[in-house]
């Protein structure tokens, strides 16, 4: 068959649809024209081959843009000023329906502004110093067993010839701390101090209150913060005042120099205390194991980070020279931004990289919360266009384009989501994010002009909520046709599967998050009742302000009548943790080790399973005796039985004399692992403890403050509770658990006004229906029947999959929280199904009651 | 006038030539096939488009629609005329090339290739 002599349609029709309408005409003219010429010319294959071609060239942005001139540009304002009016109309006339999008809205809105808060200041950190850029963690490779390590640590050593050698480095300090010992107008406490060179101050941007921010360069000053200022010398000035440091074992005098402000929120270096670095140098000679620390450098205008590094690796090989074991691989300058993020993957980095676990958590409340308002925002929108049909019929009869009218719905909602998203912004700052800050300690702020990163993400969330919840909507009320609506008919059809849908999910993810509320709840309950595997219960705990004072303490502890034994310890059951690796022959495990004194054990009525406790009247118990708990004896596969057993702690031997049943000696996040006991000197015992008699405890603590405050008048002598010791632990797990049920509350909430904006618009639009069954006698059963009827599936499956998705995945959450977890049983499924129940049906009766009471004479009258 | 000022292009000026020796019948196509027929360079009509278009927005050309014919499916062409200042550019042109070249020294050899 011959092919027509003609141009390829589809090609033809491609350049038709995308060639701006006032050029179309003379292009393809122009294109057509060259066909009949090739095809004269070179014939036909060639002609159409040709045509395509030049159809391709053609496809170019000035042959596609359709806009050209200014006149269309005052057009499209004139129009969005009139959308803008008829939205704001419309909104106004749908009161109740845009209320409840924009609290939905608003409220996932705030909670979707604390995720990305909590989360961005987890990952953007520490930029806000001003040399951001030139500054650099000196970090290292090198070869640890035949693995590559990543270290943040330079040796002091190679820090020296860095600084000899490399050019391009504009200044630099080391950074190290411990705490050290404080002596403040004679009372001596410890603090977390850091030893920096003297550039450190001009290296990092931290704000200065008052004084030289020069001090560091006099050895005999030291810099402190806010928060140092005020716990040593309260509200009077710190400036110029003397605290004593002990640096390597010897008293050192200091004048505080300057005081600056408490550091930002997402910085990974610290200003509690900063003293010279030279003062550490006769520590570090002495000591052999002390072989690096931290190292920053600020490289100088214009140096390149690659030659910095190049030109410190080609020093490595002579400071490699005699070491075999801990020879550096190669040097990495590691930019201060990604420094804390990074620092999980090294030894001894700087700063802390973002918790995983948390931030997902918060990520998903909040997107949970946007689908959330934005299905109800779906439904919601659909329905009241469906009352809108007559406007949109007009509008299309005169001659309204289906974009025209998408234009106008996306108006309106742009118009309601930005109102949403400044009262989420309202919210956040008034309500969320001092909660927020309150449960987990962050110091979160709205700050909202000065956070470029944060009016991004609130542009983009408004485009995304804009889009998302408007497009559907939209599409459906401008697919209206103007006939099918004047005529009367029905529009109804497939979108009500999508409302079902939507309605469906959002009833799932209320489920879900109902039921991780109801979990969290009921394990914190148990955790609060759970055994302690001892008797926590009226036990004095008093810390010793030196060790000196032991002993009148003690007396004076057991003056007291209510006090029935004291014993001593120098790890606290509870506050403290510390271990060591044991061995047994060939198996070797990893055991918390307790100092405890004679009695201690006793005292707090730990549980002995088989052997005996400490004997005071024999020696060898402080020698060697060894008590250990039941995980102990399990991890080294031994019965519980076998006792005088001789385990290896290194080149100590000990014997263990003792195995007590496992107890709770750290918080229920934490499983019991093996654990030991042994006995310390009374030299070493930092705290007593003293049993008193059941129900007198809190009153007896203050009296032994007060007693014990005259022997020893210029210390701090605290006393607190036994029983008191999870108290932060439990403080912690409540904030946690207010999150999930806050979250909770608000999924049923927005569940429930998109449930009952839907059923509402439902009803007012088969209001006659109504009127005329109750006309005709139906009873209120009859009535509301239908209404019930119709979200029963949609229940039934939110609450099937909502339970087994829960099962499948809270497993996880709670196991990431809790050492220990209550299983997601019968019963807490069933308490919150019943919730998710109850809320629905009380939810639909509101609207019931409405139908019920109608005056169906009001509905029928008019037609 | 907008683009990039007054300056031509190797190709634009051969373009303005061309639609000024065509006179009255200057059009896309025709541009093209005059330019094949007299250079022989054979160019792909959108470049000459998009040279005519720029030509115009420089305000050396001008433009009219009209003259329908049956292998362009009865759609009109878009003709284009050359306006007094892109003659003047053309002049200028011209002289600007007579003047450097007649600098070129006389009675020098010049060689063949590299």
């Amino acid at each position: 068959m011959k092919k027509q002599q003609t141009p390829p349609k589809w090609a033809d029709r491609f350049l038709a649809w995308y060639c701006n309408p006032k050029l179309l005409e003379q292009i393809q003219g122009d294109v057509h024209e060259l066909f009949y010429w090739r095809l004269d010319e070179a014939g036909l294959g060639k002609a159409r081959r040709s045509f395509i071609w030049d159809v391709i060239r053609l496809f170019r942005w000035q042959n596609i843009k359709r806009t050209q001139g200014q006149n269309s540009k005052t057009n499209n304002i004139a129009m969005f000023k009139n959308f803008f009016k008829i939205g704001l109309r419309n909104l106004w006339k749908q009161r109740v329906s845009s209320t409840i999008n924009v609290i939905g809205l608003s409220l996932a809105v705030g909670c979707c502004i604390v995720a990305f808060k909590w989360i961005e200041h987890t990952y953007v950190k520490d930029r806000f110093h001003k040399n951001l850029n030139d500054l650099f963690l000196v970090t290292h490779f090198e070869n640890v067993d035949s693995d590559l390590k990543w270290d943040g640590d330079t040796d002091y050593q190679l820090i020296d010839e860095i600084l000899a050698t490399v050019p391009g480095i504009s200044k630099h300090s080391r950074y190290y701390y411990y705490d050290a010992g404080t002596k403040v107008r004679e009372r001596e406490t410890t603090t977390f101090s850091l030893f920096v060179d003297e550039d450190y101050l001009q290296m990092f941007s931290f704000e200065l209150l008052e004084g030289n921010i020069n001090a560091l360069s006099q050895t005999d000053q030291i810099v402190i913060n806010e928060d140092a200022a005020k716990r040593f010398f309260g509200d009077e000035g710190a400036l110029g005042k003397t605290i004593e440091l002990k640096i390597a074992g010897e008293w050192k005098r200091f004048v505080v120099g300057a005081i600056m402000k408490r550091k930002p929120n997402n910085s990974s270096m610290q200003n509690y205390l900063l003293v010279n670095f030279d003062h550490l140098e006769p520590a570090i000679q002495r000591s052999k194991k002390a072989t690096g620390t931290n190292f920053f450098i600020q490289r100088g205008a214009g140096v390149d980070k690659l030659t910095l590094e190049t030109a410190i690796n080609k020093i490595l090989p002579v400071f490699n020279q005699g070491k075999e074991e801990s020879a550096y691989e190669h040097v990495k300058l590691e930019p201060l931004s990604t420094m804390a993020i990074n620092s999980t993957e090294m030894l001894h980095g700087v700063g802390s990289a973002p918790q995983l676990a948390a931030n997902l958590l918060l990520g998903c409340i909040g997107v949970f919360m946007l689908i959330l308002a934005t299905s109800n925002y779906i439904n919601i929108a659909t329905a009241m266009a469906m009352k809108r049909t007559k406007e949109i019929g007009v509008r299309k009869v005169i001659g309204s384009g289906r974009s025209q009218l998408v234009l106008q719905f996306l108006t309106e909602n742009f118009l309601l989501c930005s109102l949403s998203i400044f009262i989420g912004c309202l919210l956040a700052e008034a309500l969320f994010l001092p909660g927020f800050n309150k449960i987990s300690g962050a110091s979160l702020q709205l700050r909202l002009l000065a956070h470029t990163n944060f009016i991004i993400f609130l542009i983009g969330l408004l485009c995304f909520i804009t889009l998302v919840s408007g497009l559907y909507p939209a599409y459906v009320a401008a697919r209206f046709k103007p006939v099918v609506i004047f005529r009367g008919g029905n529009q109804r059809g497939g979108k009500k599967r999508l409302t079902g849908v939507l309605l469906t999910f959002q009833m799932i993810l209320a489920m879900i998050t109902i039921i991780s509320a109801v979990m969290f709840v009921h394990t914190n309950q148990q955790n609060r009742n759970r055994d302690w595997g001892y008797n926590q219960y009226d036990k004095m705990v008093v810390r010793l302000p030196d060790t000196t004072y032991h002993n009148a303490f003690r007396d004076k502890l057991l003056e007291n009548p209510s006090v029935s034994g004291v014993a001593g310890t120098k790890t606290l059951i509870g506050r403290v943790l510390n271990g060591y690796s044991f061995q047994l022959g060939d198996s070797e495990i990893y055991a918390d080790v307790f100092d405890v004194g004679h009695n201690y054990l006793e005292l707090l009525e730990v549980r002995l399973k088989s052997g005996r406790f400490f004997n005071e009247k024999l020696k060898s118990d402080e020698v060697n005796g060894l008590i250990v708990n039941e995980s102990f004896m399990r991890s080294m596969q031994l019965s519980m039985d076998t006792t005088d057993l001789i385990v290896k702690q290194d080149s100590l031997q000990y014997k263990i004399i003792g195995v007590v049943e496992d107890f709770h000696y750290w918080d229920f996040g934490t499983r019991i692992r093996p654990a030991a006991m042994r006995l310390v000197a009374q030299s070493d015992q930092y705290y007593l403890m003293a049993k008193t008699a059941a129900g007198t405890l809190s009153k007896e603590i203050d009296k032994v403050k007060e007693d014990l405050a005259i022997i020893a008048p210029d210390e701090q002598v605290s006393v607190y509770a036994q029983s008191a010791t999870f108290d932060s632990y439990f403080d912690e797990m409540a904030g946690i658990q207010n999150i999930i049920v806050f979250t909770a509350g608000l999924a049923i909430l927005l569940s429930a006004m998109g449930l009952y904006g839907l059923v509402s618009i439902n009803i007012s639009s088969h209001i006659k229906d109504f009127g005329i069954r109750k006309v005709l006698g139906a009873n209120g059963f009859q009535l509301s029947a239908p209404v019930y009827k119709r979200f029963r599936y949609i229940l039934g499956i939110a609450v099937v999959v909502g339970v087994s998705v829960s099962v499948l995945v809270l497993r996880a959450l709670l196991d990431s929280v809790y050492g220990y977890s209550e299983k997601i049983g019968f019963g807490p499924i069933s308490v919150a199904v019943f919730i998710l129940l109850g809320v629905t049906f009380l939810t639909l009766n509101i609207q019931v009651r409405h139908v019920k009471k109608l005056n169906p004479a009001e509905t029928l009258r008019t037609d | 006038m907008k683009g990039k000022g007054n300056y031509i292009g190797e190709l634009e000026e051969l373009v303005l030539l061309l639609v000024g020796i065509l006179s009255n019948e200057a059009y896309a196509v025709a541009v093209l096939k005059e330019m094949k027929d007299q250079t022989g360079r054979e160019l792909n009509i959108s470049a000459i488009h998009a040279v005519l278009n720029r030509l115009e927005d420089k305000g050396w050309l001008k433009s009219y629609m009209g003259g329908a014919s049956q292998e362009r499916g009865g759609r009109r062409k878009r003709f284009y005329q050359l306006t007094a200042p892109g003659k003047a550019v053309l002049d200028e042109v011209r002289s600007m090339r007579e003047r450097l070249y007649g600098q070129l020294p006389v009675g020098v050899s010049y060689s063949f290739g590299a």
